[in-house]
């Protein structure tokens, strides 16, 4: 299929400073690409040269097969959501009319922009009566909320983020990337993150692109860049001795889990872990408790599961 | 309710002094020479008041119509450049005082109402451009950045987001340059501009505190109730 966005050589430069320098990558659609890097790298710059706020140098942007440089800034960015660290709502308009936005921007009918606004409310998990609220009167968390709300208001297909979680405390910043993943898996979306926090781009990306002094030093799935990073500054990046438990991070209990007897000794006593965590949190637990497996649970339903030292130890292994 | 009963009795006073000036005897009798009169009596005191109001008020709007714009263009990425030469010329208004601006005015448009017009005017950009000014300078970069994300064109991100955000600055820019436009406007009777500084200098020559005391107090008067209500709607802005 169709890669969703193509950087094709982009380039900026300020005067004699090259802020990006040759960029070429791609992003599946509906995928995550987390763009890491420290600040400085270039990064942000590239992100907004996909939606034109900024205008390349040299070299083309394609979303959806169609090269951006065609169409007008504005007339581009309604149809790319765009979420920023300082979220920029409207600090003299209320949260329905913040995310309304765009909608109103695109000459939406009022019933169709009210429907769609308190949809959004739900999809992110806001109660309806926020709509009335000014910004101030939301806590750091919800203000983000509401920030996707808006960017996600048109329906892109391609939503931008820059660095969008960067200023929500480790708690919140979790629940915000779970939600995040959540969306994407019910909407679609096509995502370019940027973000400084690898554990962060882990976590979320599909794809990593990692960014240093304009250039784009590797581009690849997760698992490809700690197993095999193809620059040194990468390799330092995934912080070389931990990556064995950064490659366990990126798998899920359930996909490691195989089926348990149950006939077997103690299976009701064993620690029991969550599906959904991760083989590091599982590796964890086991730690802790000293045995050698874990009882899974979930999905509902099924067979009884276990996860075995053994086969985390295989996950982590160098290949 | 304090604050609202004054302001009550504030408009009451005005109104009623400008209606009916002899309310005013009892209090100012005593200041008037023996056997000259109390009350200025060569014209109405509500059409000199009209006069001087709506030469603060046309001196005021002009600023605004200048400076406000001034102050968007050099506020721009295109205008950023200009934006020494606007506020050395807004400073010259400033600088000048409005008796020099007569001065100089008076040979090129004639006496009365224009030459008084134009020193208020002058005088009356800076506050407003300097308020206007610092309005912009205030609204969040990642409010301007995430409306240009979304799809605002500049002029949408100048009338949805910037504007609305200065609105208390620009407001309170308009405020200090209209309470002295009020008081400044008096010295327009010099040159023959019909307004209350007329009954302020017929006492001065006359030696007769009462008509000083009628003229300086009513746009004294005056000047507090436009700051108060000029304040009012700044604070309405602020709200979010």
């Amino acid at each position: 299929m169709d890669p969703m966005i193509v950087v094709d050589a982009v380039s900026r430069r300020y005067g004699d400073r090259t802020v990006v320098d040759g960029v070429s990558f791609a992003v599946p659609r509906g995928a995550i690409t987390a763009v890491v890097g420290k600040s400085g790298s270039g990064k942000s710059t590239l992100l907004r040269m996909i939606n034109r706020l900024v205008e390349p140098s040299a070299g083309r942007v394609l979303v959806g097969g169609r090269d951006v440089a065609e169409e007008p800034g504005p007339m581009l960015r309604r149809r790319i959501g765009y979420v920023i660290q300082g979220i920029g709502l409207f600090p003299h308009r209320t949260v329905f009319d913040n995310v309304a936005t765009v909608p109103r921007l695109l000459g939406w009918p009022r019933q169709r922009v009210a429907d769609r606004v308190g949809e959004l409310l739900d999809l992110l998990g806001l109660p309806r009566s926020f709509g009335e609220r000014y910004p101030s009167a939301l806590s750091g968390g919800e203000q983000q909320r509401v920030g996707i709300a808006r960017a996600l208001a048109a329906d892109p297909p391609v939503l931008l983020m820059d660095e969008p979680f960067g200023a929500l405390d480790p708690l919140i910043r979790r629940k915000a990337q779970q939600d995040l993943l959540a969306l994407r898996a019910r909407l679609g979306t096509t995502v370019v993150i940027v973000t400084h926090d690898l554990d962060e781009a882990l976590r979320l990306g599909d794809r990593i692109a990692v960014m240093e002094e304009g250039r784009l030093l590797q581009e690849g799935p997760p698992e490809e860049l700690l197993r095999r990073p193809a620059h040194p500054a990468v390799a330092a990046l995934m912080e070389g001795a931990r990556r064995a438990l950064r490659l366990l991070a990126l798998v899920s209990v359930g996909d490691a889990a195989e089926p348990a007897d149950p006939a077997a000794v103690g299976l009701a006593g064993r620690p029991r872990i969550d599906a959904e965590a991760s083989l590091e949190e599982a590796l964890s637990v086991l730690l802790w408790a000293g045995a050698d497996s874990l009882a899974v649970d979930g999905p509902p339903g099924g067979p009884p599961r276990e996860v075995t030292l053994r086969a985390i130890l295989a996950r982590a292994r160098q290949e | 309710m304090g604050p609202a009963i004054l302001r009550l009795v504030g408009w009451a006073a005005l109104i009623a002094v400008l209606v009916a000036p002899q309310v005013l005897l009892p209090f100012i009798a005593p200041l008037a020479p023996a056997g000259a009169p109390v009350l200025y009596d060569r014209a109405s005191l509500a059409a000199l008041f009209a006069a001087h109001a709506a030469m603060v008020a046309g001196a005021t709007v002009a600023a605004v119509l200048v400076a406000v714009p001034l102050a968007i263009v050099v506020t721009r990425p295109s205008g950023a450049a200009y934006q020494p030469l606007a506020r050395l010329l807004v400073n010259l208004g400033q600088t000048v005082p409005p008796v020099a601006v007569l001065a100089i005015t008076v040979p090129l448009v004639g006496f009365g109402v224009w030459p008084t017009c134009i020193a208020l005017f002058a005088y009356g950009l800076l506050p407003v451009f300097e308020g206007a000014l610092a309005g912009l300078r205030l609204v969040p970069e990642d409010v301007r950045d995430s409306a240009q994300g979304m799809g605002l064109t500049p002029g949408q991100v100048l009338v949805s987001a910037e504007l609305p955000l200065a609105l208390p600055q620009i407001l309170s820019g308009i405020r200090v340059s209209a309470i002295v436009a009020m008081g400044t406007a008096t010295i327009g009777s010099t040159v023959a501009a019909p307004g209350l500084g007329e009954v302020i200098i017929a006492g001065l020559l006359s030696d007769n505190a009462a008509f000083v005391a009628q003229g300086g107090g009513i746009v004294a008067l005056a000047a507090v109730l436009m700051a108060d209500a000029l304040a009012v709607l700044e604070r309405r802005a602020a709200r979010p």
